[in-house]
């Protein structure tokens, strides 16, 4: 029970981390399914990709790189939850 | 075009083009060199496609290597012309000034091979004109890349008065190689691209400056009426503001028309550094962001 109770406290302070750097970015009312380059050109995936390497010290590989895996706060926290799971 | 000419390509000028060009060519497995006077030039260009290497394959899973180190070590960084004794096919970055790029092609005619192909990577500068200085006008053509070139998949392609079909068909085997197909399109200021696009832009950047609409008004409307991607004011800011006020006056040189005349604010923000993304501002500022 203490270990699901830990790992979904990480997932929270991952989403927290993430949205910390997005909102300022896209503005607040943006919900974590909302398609973010619906709102942003899709340049800002490449802003995306070097926040989420050096903020959660992970590599992204080759064949993680897709635009999809930076679509959306839900898509990038599943991102690095597979990365560092 | 034989495989000598593909395998091993020079690109000149490591600038923000030329650095894309040779990345492209990396990634689709040609040997290239790529020669820039400025040491610290070519230093950027190593960091920049170690970087857009991966970056692009955020936007594409097309054909082509992504392994950094791979592409990397296709690419010959040098400072020295010399180096292309033996190259047979030379792309030409340098800056889109004609009295810039007039001593480079009397180097490399002295430098590369006879039968060599020189295609000048420019938006707007006479293939003909370059063709006159070149010491061989038959072998001289145009290559218009889009920037960041490994995403674009299509390629100007300009025939100059002299240009033979040879050099040509030349060309055209170098951008099919890199999967992409070439539009062939006749010598005339600005070509097709940079006529149409450039005039839309300065009128855009006419809107703001008159107040009758904002820069992200203008375009929004742009991306959802006409599906662009980017709106004008964003791809000003993108292409740099420099290099759009450097094409327009260089169409308003050429044609002599008051519509080729530079909108006043974009001389304004030129003036005032306000350059775009390369900047960190230009109708939109960048100061926040990494890239």
């Amino acid at each position: 029970m203490r270990e699901v109770t830990s790992e979904s406290s990480t997932r929270a302070t991952y989403r927290e981390q993430v949205r910390a750097f997005i909102v300022p970015v896209v503005g607040p009312a943006v919900q974590d399914d909302d398609d973010l380059f619906g709102l942003k050109d899709s340049l800002f995936a490449m802003e995306l990709l070097v926040f989420v390497e050096s903020t959660f010290g992970i590599r992204i590989e080759p064949e993680d790189l897709s635009i999809q895996n930076f679509q959306s706060i839900d898509a990038i926290c599943a991102l690095i939850e597979r990365k560092t799971g | 075009m034989n495989e000598r000419q593909i395998d091993r390509i020079a690109v000149v000028g490591a600038g923000t083009i030329g650095l894309t060009v040779a990345q492209d060519l990396a990634q689709h497995q040609c040997d290239v060199v790529l020669v820039d006077v400025v040491p610290e030039a070519l230093d950027r260009a190593a960091r920049e496609i170690a970087r857009n290497v991966r970056f692009y394959r955020l936007y594409s899973q097309s054909t082509g290597d992504h392994d950094v180190q791979r592409v990397l070590a296709r690419i010959e960084f040098t400072s020295e012309l010399s180096r292309l004794a033996d190259v047979r096919f030379v792309i030409e970055n340098v800056t889109e000034d004609f009295e810039v790029k007039k001593p480079l092609y009397g180097r490399l005619h002295a430098v590369c091979p006879g039968d060599a192909v020189f295609a000048a990577n420019t938006s707007c500068i006479s293939i003909t004109q370059l063709g006159s200085i070149s010491g061989r006008p038959s072998q001289v053509v145009g290559l218009h890349f889009m920037n960041p070139s490994p995403l674009k998949p299509s390629v100007e392609l300009i025939r100059g008065a002299h240009t033979s079909d040879r050099t040509v068909a030349a060309a055209q085997a170098v951008v099919a190689h890199l999967g992409k197909r070439a539009v062939l399109v006749q010598d005339a200021p600005g070509f097709v691209c940079n006529r149409v696009m450039t005039v839309a832009i300065n009128e855009a950047i006419e809107l703001v400056r008159q107040g009758v609409a904002s820069a992200e008004d203008i375009d929004y409307l742009f991306k959802t009426s006409y599906g662009h991607k980017m709106g004008p004011l964003e791809t000003a800011d993108f292409i740099g503001l420099d290099t759009i006020l450097n094409s327009i006056e260089v169409l308003h040189r050429d044609l002599g028309e008051a519509k080729f005349r530079s909108s006043e604010l974009l001389r304004e923000m030129v003036a005032a550094g306000l350059l775009g993304r390369k900047s960190g501002r230009g109708f939109y500022d960048y100061a926040r962001s990494d890239v």
